[in-house]
């Protein structure tokens, strides 16, 4: 069962994604890896973790930044079958992530790549969350969103180099420490920390300058 | 089995802290999966009290508070801390409820794993269980680990003597050269050979008798002037064999042979090494001192000798006996000096030690603590002026040798505690009738004395009278046991700092006021209430226990609290010496494993139930 903007926090089920890219353009840049681990409700379950590497012959120079070699990219997964996987693992979760419009982006073009009609659930965007959080109080710093700034404001670990999985978990971690603040006043729900659209923001700013 | 999932950083967290750090390798790196992982927020409850645990939760990051319904902080715990184990373990609802100081993130490690775990992993399971004998277990393997390559010389072999590998030169070499490889290698003998077989030794001796005093030619062959077929010994011969032969055939050199080859050699001044490090040819030494400057010469090797103990794996008890008895011969000796020089006292005294050389449980940081009964002859106007000046004297010279005066000023030189032995029945009087807290403290430091010098039928009576003052007056125990009860016990450990009961940090652990201290008064207070005559901590605890005022099990693990942090203060006090730093009783808790931490906690919790149970049974509350 899909959830939907009701769905109370202590319930939802999301899917924490990250993807390694060689670049910052979806249309031009590739999936090197995809790192997943579910949170159901308030908790974490890591046996649900994962971590794929997918199968390139000429991956490009980004490969370095991830600390992948170039045998770890001929060693792994088609995209195809990483993405039936991903999409297995999403059923019936909200899509996570840390600056959550370039995971849906590079999704869309990988799926539209391998043939498949995308089909994205709604998403939770923890940046988002971050700012909302940030801006309640004060103007925002360059670089307070970025992920291991935003968690170290909420006293999570901080430690080195990560791969996918450790920075899925690395934003599943800051998700509950968001939601835990979000919440502290009142019960939440999905539509209170659901990623919105651009021009649904930009529809209300308009509407409020109206009235 | 999921593919390339990388949790290594869990893993890693969880292989520095206890207990997960006892997991092989392989066991560890099979956990992260199955863990789940949850945030609290800062004052939130993570787990209440009376709630059946269905998961163990470690601390990750941020920090939790564990109280009593009342408000009594038991415990604070930053990122390692398990909650909820122990509840879990024995299947009993939790005791008390665990509540996020910080923003927490904790790691959940569901029940079935825990328990499989427990199952198959010993030390694991021994963590979450308070297993009677925790401390001792802990404290034989405190001295194990000190002990090892440095065991009792005396108990070892004659390879454990052997300090350098053999210096030896061929039977057709010149004197004169042998002389040279003497003289380039500061030794006072050489090993003659021929091939590798050793066939004779020379020595300063040879040199300067058969060479200088006879003329003969040093350019002649060392065989010539060398002690041919030397008597010889062998590397896994009792060292204490190898010692005795140098003495029985009053030489100086003892080559170590081994298949007809020479490895070493054991020389007289190894058995000067080991003589000065034996408490008992010091405690002679001392005896034999002819003034008070020899004394403080002798005395400053007293810090070697514990050193040596405690390399040796000594328990606290048994160094603490030995530093009590150097502390009498050098207090004996000089008071015997002192008399000698003043002549005979006009009328008969005793000298008394008091407080924790009293006990025989000195450690490395004394001062002094002592008093005087006179007979009841005694006239202050014929006699005062003999017993001041011995007093001051004896005081005077044990501060030369090393002894700190009392700040307390609990000495013979002050007035009040020199007094004819009718006068301390009146003190006595005054201690147990009217127990003011400044009385209180006073008794508890002059109901721990021994004789020391002079006449110990004065002692005996002055002790005789006490242990029936006391137990014949409840109030007099009512009070000392409000004082045992009333000590704050540090709760254990955060951050590096410890933490006590009202949750006050402080960055240094005083084991003699936090611990040691408490356990010497309760055990006072309960040899005391059963008419013990006993004055030593574990004496008391003993006696109490055959009189059934204390439980055999709380006098055992009050027993092993007491060694526990009686053995570290030990090994801390002889790193200080070894720094050349003066001894003290103050531990940096940044500076404690966490095995020690660990069971430091288990220590100030043992001390803590007693203390509870004192309480119970006198009613402490009223009297502070």
């Amino acid at each position: 069962m899909t959830p939907d903007d009701r769905t109370p926090l202590d319930e939802l089920r999301l899917l924490a994604v990250d993807l390694e890219t060689t670049g910052l353009s979806p249309a031009r840049d590739q999936v090197l890896a995809v790192g997943w681990v579910p949170v159901d409700g308030v908790r974490i379950d890591l046996s649900g973790g994962r971590r794929h590497v997918v199968r390139h012959d000429d991956p490009g120079e980004a490969v370095a930044i991830h600390g992948l070699t170039h045998d770890d990219l001929e060693e792994g997964r088609p995209l195809a079958e990483v993405l039936a996987e991903l999409r297995h693992a999403l059923a019936g979760r909200v899509l996570l992530a840390h600056h959550a419009p370039f995971e849906l982006a590079f999704l869309d073009a990988a799926l539209r790549a391998v043939g498949e009609r995308p089909a994205l659930p709604p998403a939770v965007c923890t940046l988002e969350l971050q700012r909302r959080l940030l801006g309640r109080h004060r103007e925002i710093g360059p670089g307070e969103l970025r992920l291991w700034r935003a968690r170290a404001r909420h006293g999570l670990p901080v430690t080195a180099a990560h791969d996918a999985l450790g920075d899925a978990l690395a934003c599943a971690e800051l998700y509950l420490a968001q939601a835990a603040e979000l919440g502290a006043s009142r019960p939440l729900s999905l539509g209170d920390v659901r990623r919105r659209e651009p021009w649904l923001d930009r529809l209300v700013a308009w509407w409020r300058r109206r009235h | 089995m999921p593919l390339n999932v990388e949790l290594a950083e869990i893993r890693d967290f969880l292989a520095g802290h206890v207990p997960f750090d006892s997991l092989p390798a392989t066991v560890l790196e099979s956990v992260p999966p199955r863990l789940s992982i949850g945030y609290h927020r800062r004052g939130s409850v993570v787990l209440a009290r009376g709630s059946a645990p269905v998961e163990l939760l470690v601390v990750r990051s941020g920090a939790v508070e564990l109280r009593e319904p009342g408000g009594e902080l038991v415990e604070r715990g930053a990122a390692g801390t398990c909650v909820g184990g122990a509840a879990l373990a024995s299947g009993t609802p939790q005791a008390v409820t665990v509540r996020a100081i910080e923003d927490t993130l904790v790691l959940a490690c569901p029940a079935d794993l825990f328990h499989q775990l427990r199952e198959q992993h010993a030390e694991f399971s021994a963590f979450f269980e308070h297993r009677a004998g925790m401390l001792r277990d802990a404290v034989a393997r405190q001295r194990e680990h000190v002990s090892g390559a440095d065991r009792s010389v005396l108990s070892g072999t004659v390879r454990d003597l052997v300090t350098r590998g053999p210096v030896s030169i061929r039977a057709d070499a010149s004197v004169l050269d042998a002389a040279r490889l003497m003289s380039a290698e500061r030794i006072s003998s050489v090993l003659v050979t021929e091939g590798e077989a050793l066939v004779g030794i020379m020595t300063d001796r040879d040199l300067r008798t058969r060479v200088l005093a006879a003329s003969v030619d040093p350019a002649g062959p060392v065989s010539a002037v060398m002690t041919p077929d030397p008597a010889t010994t062998h590397p896994d011969a009792p060292a204490l064999e190898a010692l005795l032969e140098l003495v029985r055939r009053n030489i100086h050199h003892l080559p170590v042979v081994e298949d007809e080859r020479p490895v070493g050699m054991v020389t007289a001044t190894d058995l000067l090494r080991l003589q000065q490090a034996n408490p008992v040819f010091l405690v002679g030494d001392i005896a034999k001192a002819p003034d008070v400057a020899t004394v403080a010469d002798l005395a400053t090797r007293l810090q070697r000798v514990v050193a040596g103990l405690v390399r040796q794996g000594t328990s606290a008890h048994d160094a603490g006996r030995v530093v009590s008895t150097v502390g009498d011969a050098i207090e004996q000796r000089v008071i015997a000096l002192t008399e000698a020089g003043l002549g005979p006292p006009p009328v008969p005294y005793a000298w008394l030690t008091l407080g924790s050389r009293a006990r025989f449980e000195q450690a490395l940081a004394p001062d002094q603590d002592h008093a005087l009964v006179l007979h009841d002859d005694y006239v202050p106007d014929l006699h005062a002026s003999y017993f001041a000046e011995l007093a001051e004297q004896v005081t005077n010279a044990l501060e030369t040798v090393g002894y700190p005066r009392c700040r307390g000023d609990k000495m013979a030189t002050n007035p009040h505690w020199r007094q004819p032995l009718g006068t301390w029945h009146r003190h006595v009087a005054r201690w147990v009738g009217t127990p003011t807290p400044e009385a209180i403290l006073e008794a508890s430091v002059f109901f721990d004395l021994r004789h020391q010098y002079g006449d110990p039928g004065l002692t005996a009576a002055l002790v005789a009278h006490q242990r029936r003052a006391a137990q014949a007056t409840p109030i007099f125990l009512a009070h000392l046991a409000a004082a045992a009860a009333s000590h704050h016990t540090p709760l254990g450990f955060f951050r590096g700092l410890v933490v006590d009961r009202s949750g006050e940090h402080r960055d240094t652990l005083d084991v003699k006021r936090g611990g040691i201290n408490t356990i010497v008064e309760i055990a006072r207070l309960h040899g005391l209430a059963c008419g013990s005559s006993a004055t030593s901590t574990l004496a008391r605890l003993e006696d109490a226990v055959a009189a059934g005022r204390v439980s055999p099990t709380l006098a055992a693990d009050l027993r092993d609290a007491w060694e526990f942090l009686g053995h570290l203060r030990l090994r801390h006090q002889v790193e200080q010496v070894r720094a050349g730093r003066p001894a003290d009783n103050w531990v940096d808790p940044s500076a404690l494993s966490d095995f020690e931490k660990r069971h430091l906690k288990a220590a100030f919790g043992v001390i803590r139930s007693a203390q509870g149970a004192i309480a119970q049974r006198y009613p402490v509350r009223e009297l502070t």
